[in-house]
């Protein structure tokens, strides 16, 4: 057997993927890892099967959603580095998010250290620096909080190609703020671009001042002391990260002063100008360059200056270029006769969406296999002329009434601008059908384009919002942000377009705090671009985050009113009344109010019939949004009725396979649900489960709120053997997905069936945790979470926690007892509450007008089912309407 | 995970200490002192410390090993296990005793396992699992025929160029490109292994990717001489490879 004499033991490899070793080692296992093929296999394997941590891996776990550290309260990690683990929190005395950065423990002397830098950073204020708010410690950790940069770092804002005038722009902000922090005596020592964010304000901040190292104005022992200690995870976080832009003092370990920003701050420039340095910045980078520090500047400032006088010779370039490009195109233009000139411009559409398009998009149509593709193609490809012709015809009217001059020149750009951009438009959904995968071809079939896209707009903002179109969440955010990124390029009323574009995508990935940042600012810029429909659509969306989403329906019903106001402005408000109506109606059937939700379903139905006609396609979220109203409001027969329909139009306007028709479905499955009929639900659900399979896969994301709906399903019929086999499966799959926000329900779930298991033991810490997380996501005043309380205080009780059952008992009657919308619409919110009062005995009394308000509620809604499982629990409590006992 | 409990043999408390101290192990926890234990008496060639390490170890390397070959190159390479760790030779003690609990010892018998199968394998078969050109093998989820067109035409030239790019990447960017692709490690675990958040493994994945993809097509472009229609194809059959075995699979 050979083997290579340089390789490392395998105990020193099963060591790294445990992160058993200190820096110096690892680092050299890893250099070794990247040549031999061999070894990283192994590693690979052992990092795979890991599944005890080592004791000091421990402090780098992450703290659960809810956690309070000091006032705050932990809402999701959203990052961590070689310092420290960065999590997003809520800060309740001020009501706003805020970024806490938690570090890891660097001894008491060192902890000492970075509060006092902290408390440093936090009396400085610069426009280009993140402010420091709040620092402290907690469990033996020091925290930092400090604003919550929406954004990008300066590395991944520098991935997309910038011209040297930005790059240059970017720097000159960042050294501002270093040389502000200088100023005050603050010393970065780990200035890079990742330390640098770009926010979507477009505003240019450097953050983590002070926190890699020790600071001078401490004694050096403790640096010493610092690094003679292998294995404390902040130096190995730093060491194991590359330490590309340090000087050349601090990597030989000495105490290093704001002359080793200036090194790191050049270093940086240098770098992401890709050697496009301007001449005359040339020598002042190669000072600042500088071995030794005493050969530097003494301060950045003459570094600063040079970047402000220096012209930007890449802008030269870039203009030099742009000036012969349009001598080249201006030079055919001037060739051809006009009259061919503008057959040209409808054969560049062609070129757009052409044959050889066509054939590509058929291929990958094709290619995806699914039974529904051939009709997906057909109704895109018919779309996709339908709009190329459109453009074709009315770039050709343009031309020829350019050439008799029938149009003032303002116009003709404005037109010209205008199908420019839907032509773009069209490329790029022409580009996305010609890549198509499984999600693409689902989707397919939606009408392409939206309908008088009247402002020019950048590449950028026209595949954004093809992507929304076609469900591709993530492509779109990518490219809303780089239109934004990109304002300069864009008109007013683009930049607002872009923002609600970037918030709609964030909102349908449910990263709530993002979406609130760039729904808002959509709704400045449409204020600015004097664009109502734009604010109009982010109100609604707005009002879908903070109502549907974070359950706060005050503020969803003020975003409502704000979406209703901003109609007044508009030229034709009937196009968006109807649009009105149904989010409505979601926010009213969310907040348990059935009668006022069916009304409004039923309102705006009839108006997008009035206008579409009956049976146009985009009536199904309409129809889909009655049905469940209808659930709500108990009426059963109706809900099952509307779903029928809404089904119906789906399946004949886009087939069995598209996202809209499965909603359709799963409504219907929830329908038979609700009224007992489970063996029909689990059809229905698993229907949705193989085609939801059949499109994205098994392991697709997508598959989750599927199974999660199926593991419900499965517990309230009585199967909770099969409701936990389901539900594992959702914990596996998710378990391998980047995205938290599906973790968050493992513990509610397992809890809920653990309980319905008779497990109370397991039940209850499970409960207990997922009742704090919920808390922390939707606030503690609303009623829905009385579906976890009641839960939770039966699983107490039955635990022999008797205080927290009270508690938790207690919480749910406050809450049925504020709850605004009337008790029909939460009976099952009250019939939970009682029966957790009638099992344990506490509040005896109060549970039992509880029960009978159910009974009377379901009685008057003849819903058989419900009364019967009713009173079939109460004949199996007898002791529950046992007069003589007394309430504890 | 491999319970503790019920392990017995004999094993003087004097030899134990001296063990421990000889591998620096008195701080770990007691799983791990457990399982040092274990290897202490079967380098001391204890019978039932041998029965216990066949019964609870030897299947983790059956695991590892399988993935490499049939049963019979599985046994064949549980027999060098054996021979390795549990067995004195040429002078040198059993090499059981390079095990000094800096992670779980099932994780020690996997790694030992999976290098005697790699080196097992025929070189060319090594090569073929191992190697960056296995990346190119990655099937693309919905190829569409113009790239399959221009992978096959254009097969060696991509291919040194795409080699050729993988290996201008940072040791760490292509660790992390080939412990992803290759050894099929999840995003978590590749962020566990290097101290990240799973966003950031999976932003300097992306980044990975992109730079491949850039050094690719310019690599290539300078080499074939092609249009930049052609030479825009020829970039998304780059991102295809890279995001056939990519999230939507895993």
């Amino acid at each position: 057997m050979t083997e290579d004499a340089h390789c490392p033991d395998d105990e020193r490899l099963v060591a790294r993927a445990a992160q058993a070793l200190g820096a110096p080692e690892a680092a050299a296992i890893d250099t070794h890892v990247a040549t031999c093929d061999v070894c990283r296999t192994v590693l690979a394997d052992a990092a795979r099967g890991h599944d005890t941590l080592p004791s000091h891996h421990a402090q780098r776990a992450r703290l659960t959603r809810g956690t309070a550290i000091g006032r705050y309260l932990v809402l999701d990690a959203v990052g961590s580095g070689g310092m420290g683990v960065v999590y997003a929190v809520y800060d309740p005395e001020l009501d706003r998010r805020v970024a806490l950065k938690m570090l890891h423990s660097a001894g008491a002397r060192a902890n000492e250290r970075l509060l006092h830098e902290a408390r440093a950073m936090a009396r400085l204020a610069h426009p280009n620096l993140v402010p420091i708010y709040d620092s402290g410690t907690w469990a033996g950790r020091v925290y930092l909080t400090m604003e919550f940069v929406v954004g990008q770092t300066l590395r991944a804002w520098l991935t997309t190609p910038r011209s040297a005038r930005e790059v240059l722009a970017a720097y000159a902000a960042a050294g501002a703020g270093l040389l502000a922090a200088h100023r005050a005596g603050v010393v970065h020592r780990d200035f890079k671009p990742e330390n640098v964010m770009v926010g979507a304000d477009g505003r240019v901040r450097v953050l983590d001042f002070g926190l890699a190292h020790a600071t001078p104005s401490s004694d050096a022992d403790d640096l010493g002391a610092g690094l003679a200690q292998p294995t404390g995870a902040w130096l190995t976080g730093a060491l194991l990260g590359t330490p590309r832009y340090m000087a050349p003092e601090q990597r030989a370990g000495q105490a290093a002063d704001a002359r080793a920003d200036q090194y790191s701050f050049c270093l940086a420039l240098n770098e992401s100008l890709g050697g496009g340095l301007p001449r005359r910045l040339t020598p002042v980078v190669a000072r600042a360059l500088s071995e030794r520090p005493a050969d530097r500047f003494e301060t950045l400032e003459p570094v600063l200056d040079a970047l402000a006088a220096a012209p930007s010779s890449g802008r030269r370039r870039a203009a030099a270029l742009t000036g012969a490009l349009a001598l080249a195109v201006g030079g055919t233009w001037l060739l051809a006769t006009p009259q061919r000139a503008c057959e040209a411009t409808a054969d560049e559409v062609a070129q757009v969406w052409g044959p050889a398009q066509r054939a590509t998009v058929r291929a990958a149509f094709e290619s995806v296999g699914a039974p529904f593709a051939a009709t997906a193609f057909a109704r895109t490809a018919a779309a996709l002329d339908a709009h190329a012709a459109a453009i074709a015809s009315a770039r050709r009217q343009l031309c020829e009434a350019d050439r008799v001059a029938l149009l003032t020149p303002v116009v003709h750009a404005t037109r010209a601008d205008c199908l420019t951009a839907r032509q773009r438009e069209l490329a790029a959904l022409a580009d996305i059908f010609a890549s198509a995968d499984a999600e693409v071809v689902g989707q397919a079939g939606r009408p392409p384009l939206p309908r008088g896209a009247r402002e020019p707009a950048a590449t950028d903002l026209a595949r954004a919002r093809a992507s929304l179109l076609t469900a591709r969440l993530a492509e779109a955010e990518t490219a809303a942000r780089a239109a934004l990124a990109a304002a300069e390029g864009l008109t007013p009323g683009e930049r607002a377009e872009a923002a609600l574009l970037l918030g709609r995508s964030l909102l349908h990935r449910s990263a709530n705090q993002p979406a609130r940042v760039a729904l808002r600012e959509a709704l400045f810029a449409g204020e600015r671009a004097q664009r109502a429909d734009v604010r109009f659509r982010a109100w609604v969306d707005l009002a879908e985050l903070e109502g549907l989403q974070l359950l706060d329906f005050e503020a969803g019903a003020v975003a409502l009113a704000h979406a209703e106001a901003t109609l007044e402005g508009l030229p034709e408000p009937g196009v968006f009344r109807d649009e009105l109506l149904l989010a409505k109606s979601l926010h009213a059937a969310a907040g348990g109010d059935g009668p006022g939700a069916v009304a409004l379903a039923e309102a705006g139905l009839a108006l997008r019939a009035e206008r579409r006609g009956a049976g146009h396609p985009t009536l199904l979220p309409f129809l889909v949004q009655l049905a469940e109203a209808h659930r709500v409001a108990l009426d059963t027969a109706r809900a099952e009725q509307s779903a029928r329909a809404a089904l119906e139009l789906g399946l004949q306007a886009f087939g069995p396979g598209d996202a809209r028709v499965m909603r359709a479905l799963i409504t219907l499955s929830l329908i038979h649900q609700t009224m007992g009929r489970f063996d029909q639900a689990r059809r229905e659900a698993q229907e949705v489960e193989a085609l939801t399979t059949a499109r994205f896969g098994a392991r697709a994301p997508r598959m989750l709120p599927v199974l999660l709906r199926r593991t419900n399903l499965e517990r309230e019929a009585g199967e909770v053997g099969a409701a936990k086999a389901v539900f594992r499966r959702y914990r596996a799959l998710a378990e391998t997905l980047p995205d938290r926000e599906w973790a968050a329900n493992f513990e509610v779930m397992e809890g809920l069936n653990a309980l319905a298991d008779g497990d109370a033991a397991t039940a209850y810490p499970l409960l207990e945790t997922a009742v704090r997380t919920t808390e922390a996501m939707v606030g503690l005043s609303e009623v829905g979470l009385v579906q976890l309380l009641a839960p939770l205080a039966t699983a107490a009780f039955r635990a022999g926690v008797t205080h927290r059952g009270r508690e938790a008992l207690d919480r749910c009657f406050a809450l049925l007892a504020q709850a605004r919308p009337p008790l029909s619409g939460r009976v099952d919110e009250a019939w939970l509450t009682a029966q957790a009062s009638l099992e344990s005995g506490h509040r005896l009394a109060e549970g039992r007008a509880l029960a009978e308000q159910a009974r009377g509620i379901w009685r008057g809604a003849n819903d058989h089912f419900h009364l019967g499982r009713l009173e079939a629990w109460l004949a199996q409590h007898p002791q529950a309407t046992d007069e003589a006992r007394v309430s504890r | 995970m491999t319970g503790t409990s019920g392990w017995a043999f004999d094993l003087p408390p004097s030899e134990l200490e001296a063990w421990l101290s000889a591998r620096d192990a008195h701080g770990l926890d007691a799983a791990r002192r457990a399982e040092l234990a274990l290897t202490c008496a079967c380098a001391r060639g204890d019978p039932r410390a041998l029965a216990v390490f066949e019964a609870e170890f030897l299947p983790w390397a059956r695991q590892a090993a399988s993935r490499f070959g049939d049963s019979a190159f599985v046994d064949e390479v549980c027999q060098q296990l054996r021979r390795r760790l549990l067995v004195a030779e040429g002078g040198r003690a059993p090499r059981i005793g390079d095990y000094r609990g800096r992670g779980a010892l099932d994780l020690y018998v996997k790694a030992v396992a999976v290098r005697l199968a790699l080196n097992a394998l025929p070189p060319a078969e090594r090569a073929v699992q191992l190697s960056d050109e296995a990346l190119l093998d990655v099937p693309a989820p919905a190829e569409d025929p113009e790239l399959a067109v221009m992978k096959l035409t254009y097969r060696g030239e991509f291919k040194q160029a795409f080699t050729g790019a993988v290996r201008a990447l940072d040791e760490e960017a292509r660790t992390v490109l080939r412990l992803y692709y290759l050894d099929g490690l999840g995003l978590a675990e590749v962020a566990r292994l290097y101290g990240w958040s799973v966003p950031t493994a999976s932003r300097r994945l992306a980044s990975a990717r992109a730079q491949v993809a850039a050094q690719t097509r310019a690599l290539l472009g300078a080499q074939l001489k092609l249009s930049p229609t052609e030479l825009d194809s020829l970039l998304r059959l780059i991102d295809s490879e890279l995001s056939g075995g990519g999230l939507a699979s895993r």
